[in-house]
């Protein structure tokens, strides 16, 4: 046989493997772009939905109230279809091309979370998308005949507890600490309570003079002004030295003058208030008020915070005692039952509500936040798990005959969801080349008015006539703070640009806590420290000051949903 | 004379078909294969500071690994676009009309890598349990990163082209992969 032979019978032989190998691999790696690509869609849009629920939240003054924050969600679902219909190339009828891929979306806010999937409504019997009920992350326990109650827990310290406990019936609301952090505090006799001045972690916390920028709607006008603020039962009660009149006329027809210098915020307008009705509508006294006429320290909320925290851990202390681990009841849900036993072994028999040094509320690895930690994980994963096995059976309505499933999460992924207000999207089924695309996204949202953590303040200075806001481990800050300096901080939402709108739909725009930021550490990090190395380190007086005023402040006077349930009421 | 021509031209022909062309198949497949891996690693890359809002120095240093590990040397150029709202601010408190005057100052590669050094050496020098890993730079939301990397070594696909064609200008790499992203939080 020739030489060329051999080369042709060598082609005809190579050249179709080749090919086929060729091919095989471009397969293969356009499903792995086609993946990364729906990846990268699905985190954008899971960003866009959480970027629409921020901005609808910010300039809503409602907006943790519960019909308000379901119609942020709704527009943020929406945002969401939109968005990766938009880029994944649906045109004008996203949601209806989608949804069929679409087994779940997970709202995780501060007490609870959403889901949106679809369901069958039993009325008319028609599969249909929509929010679920809200689910509160919840956890019963039975110890005894004389312990059987819930607890609610969220994000952060705060909890819910109501049912039987020591054979009472009872429903109380309050923020766990650690007793021992308030040594130095001055106290009852009995220590029951705080009395006189309040120390946490050997820093003294005392009142605030606090002040912000608003824009409000004066018969169609804005107005722009700078006032100082106090905050009364969640409410913000301002004071005008220019104040406003108000004549009037008696019976007699006599007419009556009347100056007004408070105000609080309604629907974007002064609602100017007498000091008589302010001290009868809040818990708020004269003495405040005269307070914050004469621009002195006033607001007070971080005291009470750090008091009303102590009262309650001591009633979790006493009441509350002995529950650990084992006097949890299984999580069921349509039968399905799923207390994952592993991811609460790691407590053991640990008391989970006598806080102590030995387990501190606010440090990550205790006890009491272990377990709050496996509760929330529990209670969503068993939720979404019997939403995404039911979505398989309801598919079909939807036009989807994929076998949809929870795909499993990472513990670090876990973490971001149980630690933040965060949106978790799932996309399923879409046919790749050689596989079936089955994704999702986690997104936190770390611009919220409910959840406040030391990450989420920021704190402002003066220097030079020139308000700047920092983090609190700025080098800039630490070399410009003095002895006597004012660091004062606040929730970042404070930062951010809030719009008001007048009755003729005209918008504007303003940013509360007025000042700049700064460059070594909000608009880039130059050498910023981290927050728990300022908090642990000696030299940081004053930013340690400020952080725990700013902390217990701001929580004090976030929104609970569950305030109903006697906030705070520690009587027997 | 002409049958001697004849087989000194199918010979080579041979040679190209049998050897050159193959090995030019198979180390282009490679090639695609490493440039696939190396996109998967700088999507992944970026889309963890985007989602984390953070950059450490043991984050790029397994990312370096993870693209050198397809025995390729790649050049790495990472920009920053930093979001300055301060504009914003200024001008949306003087005229209600303007908004989203935001303007984007950006920071490159060596700049990143030496305040990650200096951090680093800040934090060995303090003792500090793994300073590979708080050695960071913290981004917030609304920055925009993104991510290049092209291949510096000569691949045997290059050589083998070089060798039966030559290429000529800057952009003589054979395996590139990029991604970007805006970052979606703030970074603690």
């Amino acid at each position: 046989m020739k030489l060329q032979h051999l080369t042709i019978i060598f082609v005809i032989i190579i050249v179709p493997i080749s090919l086929a190998l060729s091919m095989y691999v471009q397969a293969n790696v356009d499903t792995i772009q086609d993946q990364n690509n729906y990846d990268t869609k699905l985190y954008n849009a899971t960003h866009d939905a959480i970027k629409a629920f921020q901005l609808n939240t910010t300039s809503n003054d409602y907006s943790s109230v519960s019909d308000s924050k379901i119609r942020d969600i709704q527009a943020s679902v929406s945002t969401f279809f939109n968005s990766l219909g938009t880029s994944l190339g649906y045109g004008d009828s996203n949601r209806y091309n989608l949804q069929p891929y679409i087994p779940a979306l997970v709202y995780t806010l501060y007490d609870g979370y959403y889901i949106y999937t679809p369901f069958k409504n039993t009325y008319n019997g028609i599969v249909e998308p929509g929010l679920k009920p809200y689910i509160y992350y919840s956890a019963r326990y039975v110890k005894g005949s004389d312990n059987d109650f819930v607890v609610n827990y969220t994000l952060d310290n705060l909890i819910v507890v109501y049912g039987i406990v020591d054979g009472e019936y009872v429903t109380k609301t309050g923020y766990l600490i650690n007793p021992d952090n308030l040594e130095g505090s001055e106290f009852s006799p009995d220590r029951s309570t705080i009395t006189g001045k309040v120390v946490y972690k050997g820093v003294e916390i005392g009142k605030e003079a606090l002040e912000e920028t608003i824009i409000t709607d004066n018969n169609g006008t804005f107005e722009k002004g700078t006032y100082r603020y106090i905050n009364a039962d969640g409410n913000k009660i301002y004071y005008d030295p220019n104040g406003y009149t108000a004549t009037s006329q008696d019976y007699r027809g006599n007419t009556i003058t009347t100056n007004y210098h408070f105000f609080r915020v309604v629907a974007n307008e002064k609602n100017w208030m007498t000091e008589d009705s302010l001290v009868t509508s809040y818990a708020i006294t004269r003495e405040d008020l005269q307070n914050l006429a004469n621009g002195t320290l006033s607001d007070h909320s971080a005291i009470d915070y750090y008091k009303q925290a102590y009262e309650f851990t001591l009633w979790a202390n006493s009441h509350l005692d002995g529950i650990n681990k084992n006097h949890l009841q299984e999580i069921e849900v349509n039968g399905y039952k799923s207390t994952n036993i592993e991811d609460f072994n790691n407590t053991g028999t640990d008391p989970i509500f006598e806080c102590s040094s030995r387990n501190d509320p606010e440090a990550k690895e205790s006890t009491f936040n272990e377990h709050r930690r496996a509760v929330i994980k529990n209670s969503i994963q068993t939720n979404l798990n019997v939403a995404i096995s039911n979505y398989t059976d309801n598919s079909e309505a939807l036009g989807s005959t994929y076998d949809f499933a929870l795909p499993v999460l990472s513990e670090e992924e876990w973490d971001i969801i149980i630690s933040n207000v965060c949106m978790v999207s799932f996309l399923q089924g879409i046919p790749l080349q050689s596989k079936i695309y089955n994704g999702y996204a986690i997104v936190a949202n770390n611009v919220n008015k409910e959840y406040v953590t030391g990450d989420s303040l920021y704190f402002v200075h003066e220097e030079n006539g020139v308000k700047t806001y920092h983090h609190l481990g700025c080098s800039t800050l630490n070399e410009q703070l003095e002895e006597d300096a004012n660091l004062t901080g606040f929730l970042n939402i404070n930062f951010m640009r809030q719009s008001v709108m007048n009755d003729a739909e005209e918008l504007n725009y303003y940013y509360p806590a007025d000042s700049v930021a700064d460059y070594n550490c909000v608009v880039y990090d130059n050498n910023k420290k981290l927050l728990e190395d300022v908090l642990e380190q000696d030299g940081y007086e004053i930013q340690k000051e400020a952080y725990y005023r700013a902390l217990g402040r701001e929580k004090y006077n976030a929104y609970k949903l569950n305030s109903y349930l006697n906030l705070y009421e520690i009587t027997e | 004379m002409g049958d001697s021509l004849i087989t000194v031209v199918a010979i080579f022909l041979a040679a190209v078909l049998m050897f050159v062309f193959p090995l030019m198949a198979v180390s282009e497949r490679t090639d695609d294969i490493a440039e696939l891996s190396a996109q998967t690693a700088t999507a992944e890359f970026v889309d963890n500071i985007r989602a984390t809002g953070k950059l450490s120095l043991a984050d790029y240093d397994q990312f370096v690994q993870e693209i050198n590990s397809s025995g390729n040397s790649y050049e790495i150029d990472i920009q920053v676009m930093v979001k300055d709202e301060n504009i914003g601010i200024k001008v949306t408190q003087e005229d209600k009309d303007k908004i989203g005057e935001n303007e984007y100052y950006n920071v490159y590669t060596t700049q990143i890598l030496d305040a990650l050094q200096e951090k680093y050496q800040e934090l060995e020098g303090q003792n500090v349990l793994s300073p590979e890993e708080k050695a960071r730079i913290t981004l917030k939301e609304g920055d925009i990163v993104s991510v290049k990397v092209k291949n510096t070594n000569v691949t045997i696909s290059q050589l083998l082209r070089n060798f039966l064609y030559h290429v000529t200008g800057d952009d003589t790499y054979q395996i590139a992969a990029e991604a970007a992203g805006i970052v979606t939080v703030n970074g603690k």
